[in-house]
């Protein structure tokens, strides 16, 4: 299958192109004459890897405002979520510190799915449900807390519908509180400020392909002060303090630092400018009525869901062919059924079924927006040309009426063609 | 899920679709499925007083093959006697447009609402 290039990549929120910036500081690693050494080894092949490193983890420190000591290099974001609640829900039981977790139904699979796994071992988990707008509150996640409760974990911005929690407000809320800390930075990165030492983290987890970096490369990054400690998913040299053995990679993290470096200003630079365009590609899709916006109106600047109601998802997915937009449940597999997300929400699974999650990006232009909306619009108002919901919202039912309850039978009413 | 050839012209340009008029004598209107569980198939059928049907249309929130499967029913309806209309199954439908399998389910509701416009029809008749 071709990807023409004329059409606009909408889904940076699913992965980013890898910055030219980034791949030049990858390529200097690879060769005879670049970086390529084990930064494990003592000869001077060695440590110029391992300088090259210690420079990376800098980079991603100072995109979170944390001590870079505590970054440990991981395959990506699912390995470093993994890493975090496997391993820090294990120790702590196993020092018999408790066996109850806190986190949230809206979370990504890589931390639902770890979360089942504890629940497998015996360990109890607290799924919170999310205000509408996919939010908790601080209080809410305060009053799940248990003397028991090791582990908190919630992700900073959703990545399917963009939501973002008040970070700083949970951290406060926990500062108390001895369970340790995780939040998924995923998609925050490069888009919102990320500050783990004033907000009370302990481990944040990283994706360098979610920011222009190369896939195959995240980090998790660990307090170390109060040291917060791991039990590791894999066990081998000793690499990384043994918290994740394995020959790093210099040149996946050469361009994971890269790529944080450059993130870095994104949210005073980049940011906006994504705002902008997300508010008026939101806009010119509300006046098609009949139109919702899953999470908050102004969430992520980034990442835009909205579910097009009176269509039928599949058919809106074939009106859009070729357009780089994500349907259904956005970031894995849209086989899978409805999104745990928008469930999550309270969005009913027919609706769910269609939306579209449009995600911004680096290279994302006016006429990108443009061209995505004049397809989606083209799309929703031929479906809806002869869709029987439709008819009935414009003569007063509501979306909700619709598709909670399908109360009167679709009687059509004496009218003109 | 790819729709081939007949079904694919249809669904691309849909015939015969909206246009449902209010209850009448000679009009038969029926529903099938709902909103709620994803998929909704109007039908309406208009017979002559010749026992023939004048015009068929329809509505369809649904997937394409559905969509797709509502046109061409409509149109092959159009000027057939009304009895013959009840010849007509999902799954002659989609076996003759070689819709997916998958889409079965969602046919059926257009051979619902077909049947269920006759019936409609009898009534009014
Ligand atoms: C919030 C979030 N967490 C985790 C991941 C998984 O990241 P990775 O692909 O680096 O494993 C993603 C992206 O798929 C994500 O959006």
């Amino acid at each position: 299958m071709t990807t023409p290039a004329e059409l606009p990549y909408l889904d940076y929120a699913a992965t980013t192109p890898v910055d030219h910036r980034v791949m030049a500081a990858m390529t200097d690693c690879l060769g005879r004459e670049g970086v390529f050494g084990n930064p494990s080894s003592r000869h001077p092949w060695g440590r110029a890897a391992e300088a090259l490193v210690a420079d990376a983890a800098g980079q991603v420190g100072a995109l979170i405002g944390g001590d870079p000591a505590g970054v440990v290099w991981t395959s990506g974001a699912t390995e470093a979520d993994n890493l975090a609640i496997l391993g820090c829900a294990r120790f702590a039981r196993e020092r018999g510190r408790g066996d109850h977790v806190v986190s949230v139904r809206t979370e990504h699979a890589a931390v639902l799915e770890p979360l089942e796994q504890l629940r497998r071992e015996g360990m109890h988990v607290t799924l919170l449900t999310p205000e509408a707008d996919g939010r908790v509150t601080p209080e809410a996640v305060r009053a799940a807390v248990t003397e028991d409760t090791v582990l908190v974990s919630v992700m900073h911005v959703n990545n399917e519908i963009g939501t973002v929690q008040d970070i700083a407000g949970i951290g406060a809320a926990l500062a108390d509180h001895p369970a340790r800390f995780h939040v998924d930075a995923a998609q925050s990165a490069g888009r919102l400020p990320i500050r783990v030492d004033a907000w009370g983290v302990d481990l944040l987890s990283l994706s360098a392909h979610k920011i222009y970096g190369p896939k195959g490369v995240g980090a998790l990054w660990v307090r170390r002060r109060p040291r917060v400690r791991l039990a590791p998913l894999l066990h081998g040299g000793g690499q990384q303090g043994g918290r994740r053995p394995g020959t790093l990679a210099p040149h996946l993290i050469a361009g994971m630092g890269r790529a944080c470096e450059l993130a870095q200003d994104g949210p005073e630079t980049e940011a906006p400018g994504l705002r902008t365009l997300r508010r008026s590609l939101r806009d010119r899709l509300l006046a098609l009525d009949g139109v919702v916006v899953n999470g908050q109106d102004d969430g992520s600047p980034h990442i835009l869901n909205m579910s097009f109601g009176c269509v039928h998802g599949d058919a809106l997915q074939a009106e859009l062919e070729g357009l780089g937009v994500s349907a259904g449940s956005a970031c894995s597999s849209s086989a899978r059924g409805p999104s745990h997300v928008l469930r999550a929400l309270g969005v009913p699974d027919a609706l769910a079924h269609s939306s579209l999650r449009f995600s911004l990006g680096r290279w994302t232009t006016e006429a990108d927006v443009d061209r995505a909306a004049d397809r989606v619009e083209d799309a929703v108002r031929r479906l809806r040309a002869f869709s029987p919901a439709w008819r009935r919202y414009r003569s007063g039912t509501s979306l909700e009426a619709l598709y909670r309850r399908n109360p009167e039978p679709a009687q059509p009413s004496n009218r003109e063609g | 899920m790819e729709l081939q050839g007949t079904a694919r012209e249809h669904y691309r340009a849909p015939r015969n679709a909206s246009g449902l008029r209010g209850v009448g004598a000679s009009v038969g209107t029926g529903t099938a499925g709902d909103v709620q569980s994803g998929i909704e198939v109007v039908f309406q059928i208009i017979s002559d007083d010749q026992g023939r049907i004048r015009q068929a249309c329809w509505e369809c929130l649904g997937p394409p093959a559905v969509i797709a499967a509502a046109s061409w029913l409509s149109e092959q309806l159009t000027g057939a006697p009304v009895d013959d209309a009840r010849g007509w199954t999902a799954l002659a439908i989609s076996e003759t447009l070689e819709l997916p399998a998958e889409s079965v389910s969602g046919v059926l509701l257009v051979e619902d609402a077909c049947k269920a416009a006759l019936a409609d029809l009898e009534r009014h008749g």
